[in-house]
């Protein structure tokens, strides 16, 4: 059997039944197996939207996705998609092609060390050098990418590797796990003493309680303990944000009542999160007054950014099904008064944010979403205010997913990832919600859409400029507006229609039930563009570097609790 | 002068392990002084040697840990600059710490027959 046919045969044998990529010279042979192996292939239109669309691929299913690119420009095109997941914790395999072992070394054309690159993006990487290592390479790399703390792994195949023979035998060789995952539960009593003192409990969970789909088990510990739960950007959906106890997510823009009940509490119950520093705010300020619980499956991350934990290293599943356990036997103290209070607070920031306005608000969209989504919905996003205000406002109930690149923050993510996740779940409509400077970046893809009918619907929130930093530089940079303005944007609805698809723009509010109903119903990827009120700020926001108490309120926050502050940004009418 | 710490690893000799291994310290901004590699007892595998006074350089067990083919990591701590095994009449007597020290214990035993190192390892 051929290298490559020995790869496809390895992609089978661990369920693959879709694969993204793009090829080119160094990866034919593996391309000519692909040919006729029943494996679906997504012909993309630029390799970083390949791993992008296996990212949100493995982010639905949670699953690896596989991607394929061929040497030099291929890999190196894929590296932001890779870096994207590798942030965010998703498995990817990435296979790209190389040249030849001969000639290795030599600058030869397309060559390019992506070994190398690769390196410090992803979990492991492999460069084979012989065909009879292809099998075992192929289910390490299975292995290894969903064992432990998900991540991307990257497989190097040499041009002669492709073509030579791979003995029967090392058809036959099987992996085994070089090392175990590490767990360690050693503080497992520390911690249930922690929690069971506490009088003022806050559960944080991140986005390790996605990928480890623990979200009922941190409920059923929120409700044993009378916590409340509130979520990172990445945390946003593993638990259903219509569940009472759950508060929504803290931060820069998170929740006043999530990042108020989290610095008020005096235990964190971080589960599966690593402190980012869009999270905590300044890192020095953060748990000084606390006592931190830290559960991880990352034994580097147990105090890496927040020293002086409790820290537990394993998948969150088992982990907090421990704490269940070591917590059940014991008379816990009915936490009513912190209760009482976070529910007060609670009440207190729940606003209306069904605001009216020409131009439209963004917050209005939002609102809508919330109301015309269905339960089982799945909305992308790309980076950005947009982002933003799906972080702040959008509703995760029952069902619902919000996928979203957190770490590396990729604009041009959301339109990618949104293919790969209707790929993943055709049965559920997958919108992506895009700023006009983001979707730029990927639209070409809706040729990809509409090639393969993925049909998806895209809402554009457009303010003619990049938005996020367009409000930095008003609030920092004294309204010295440098290099944000996008010109004049061209007609996405002409762009829709000249990709095959279908658009419409959206200007009055009114409209927009309409357009994402239409979106919903389309037998082709739609795309809404809507006009947004460009001067409206993504508030409240805690400034970078700067603590939870010193968060900067929007105009129309009705939040009263903890410190009062009043706005320093004057409403608009 | 802080102390020497060196991180002995037991790793999986493939392709770039070096290259994965140093771009861990690049990546925490942690100079490594001294790196001494080679093969050794199990098959496959090479040990590797980094020694270094930066004050994070233990904290660096965790992060080495995520390097997929390093199979184990020990950590010794030493703040001996010199080394001597000396054997006299009294049997093979190990001595290890400052410079001057280790020159007082050679002088000490004088004639004796010994093995002196210096230097970072």
């Amino acid at each position: 059997m051929k290298g490559a046919r020995a790869a496809i045969e390895m992609l089978k044998e661990h369920g693959v039944k879709v694969a993204f990529g793009h090829p080119g010279g160094a990866i034919l042979p593996f391309y000519d197996e692909l040919y006729d192996s029943g494996i679906r292939h997504i012909l993309t239109r630029h390799e970083q939207n390949a791993a992008h669309m296996a990212d949100g691929f493995a982010r639905v299913l949670k699953r690896p996705g596989v991607c394929i690119a061929t040497s030099g420009p291929g890999a190196t095109n894929l590296i932001t998609g890779i870096a994207t997941a590798y942030m965010d914790s998703s498995p990817i395999v990435a296979i790209t092609g190389q040249v030849a072992t001969s000639v290795m070394g030599n600058d030869a054309f397309q060559e390019v060390d992506t070994f190398g690159i690769m390196m410090p993006i992803v979990k492991h990487n492999w460069r084979i050098e012989k065909a009879e290592d292809i099998p075992r390479v192929f289910r390490e790399a299975f292995y290894l990418c969903t064992h432990g703390r998900f991540a991307p792994v990257h497989i190097d195949l040499p041009l002669d590797v492709q073509r030579d023979e791979v003995p029967e035998a090392a058809l036959k060789v099987a992996h085994v796990p070089r090392k175990q995952t590490k767990k360690d539960l050693s503080r497992l009593l520390d911690a249930i003493r922690f929690i069971e003192e506490a009088e003022a409990p806050v559960i944080l969970v991140g986005g390790g309680g996605r990928w480890s789909q623990a979200g009922q088990e941190v409920l059923r510990l929120a409700e044993l303990i009378h916590a409340p739960v509130v979520t990172t950007l990445m945390g946003k959906g593993s638990v259903p944000e219509d569940h009472p106890l759950v508060l929504g997510p803290v931060g820069m823009h998170g929740k006043m009542v999530a990042t108020h009940t989290m610095s008020s509490g005096d235990t964190i119950i971080a589960l599966g999160t690593r402190f980012s520093d869009r999270s905590t705010g300044k890192l020095s300020e953060f748990g000084k007054q606390q006592r931190i619980v830290h559960v991880d499956i990352d034994s580097s991350e147990v105090g890496k950014n927040v020293p002086h934990v409790v820290g537990l290293v394993g998948d969150l599943y088992t982990v907090v099904h421990a704490l269940i356990a070591g917590l059940e036997k014991r008379a816990l103290r009915k936490q009513t008064e912190w209760t009482e209070r976070v529910g007060q607070w609670k009440r207190e920031c729940a606003c209306d944010f069904n605001h009216s306005g020409h131009p439209l608000l963004p917050q209005k969209i939002i609102w809508e979403l919330n109301r015309l989504l269905p339960d089982d919905a799945i909305l992308t996003t790309e980076v950005g205010r947009h982002q933003m205000w799906a972080e702040h406002f959008f509703d995760v109930r029952r069902k619902r997913m919000f996928i979203t690149s957190g770490g590396l923050g990729t604009m041009g993510f959301g339109f990618p990832a949104a293919l790969g996740a209707k790929i993943a779940a055709p049965g559920r409509f997958v919108m992506d919600l895009a700023g006009d400077g983001s979707f730029q970046m990927t639209m070409k893809e809706l040729a990809t859409a509409r090639q393969n009918g993925i049909n998806v619907g895209v809402l554009i929130m457009n303010d003619s400029s990049l938005g996020m930093v367009w409000q930095w530089q008003k609030m920092w940079y004294n309204e010295r507006y440098s290099g944000v303005d996008l010109g004049k944007i061209p007609d996405f609805v002409k762009i829709a229609e000249a990709y095959g698809c279908d658009g419409v723009r959206v200007e009055r509010q009114g409209d927009l039930p309409d357009a994402i109903g239409r979106a919903m119903e389309a037998d082709a990827p739609f795309v809404i563009d809507a006009v947004i009120d460009p001067n409206e700020l993504m508030l409240p926001i805690m400034p970078p570097g700067k603590s939870a108490k010193e968060v900067i309120l929007g105009p129309r926050c009705i939040w009263k609790g903890g410190v009062t502050a009043a706005s320093p940004i004057p409403a608009r009418a | 002068m802080s102390r020497l710490q060196v991180l002995s690893l037991l790793v999986h000799d493939d392709w770039g392990v070096m290259q994965r291994i140093m771009g861990v310290f690049t990546r925490k901004r942690i100079s490594v002084d001294t790196i001494l590699a080679g093969p050794c007892e199990k098959e496959g595998c090479a040990r590797v040697l980094l020694a270094s006074r930066h004050p994070a350089f233990p904290k660096m067990v965790e992060h080495l840990h995520r390097v997929h083919e390093i199979l184990d990591i020990e950590y010794i701590e030493n703040d001996a600059e010199a080394f001597v095994l000396l054997k006299s009449a009294g049997g093979r007597k190990p001595v290890a710490g400052k410079a001057d020290a280790v020159e007082a214990a050679i002088s000490k035993e004088d004639g004796a027959v010994y093995v002196k190192a210096y230097g970072a390892l």
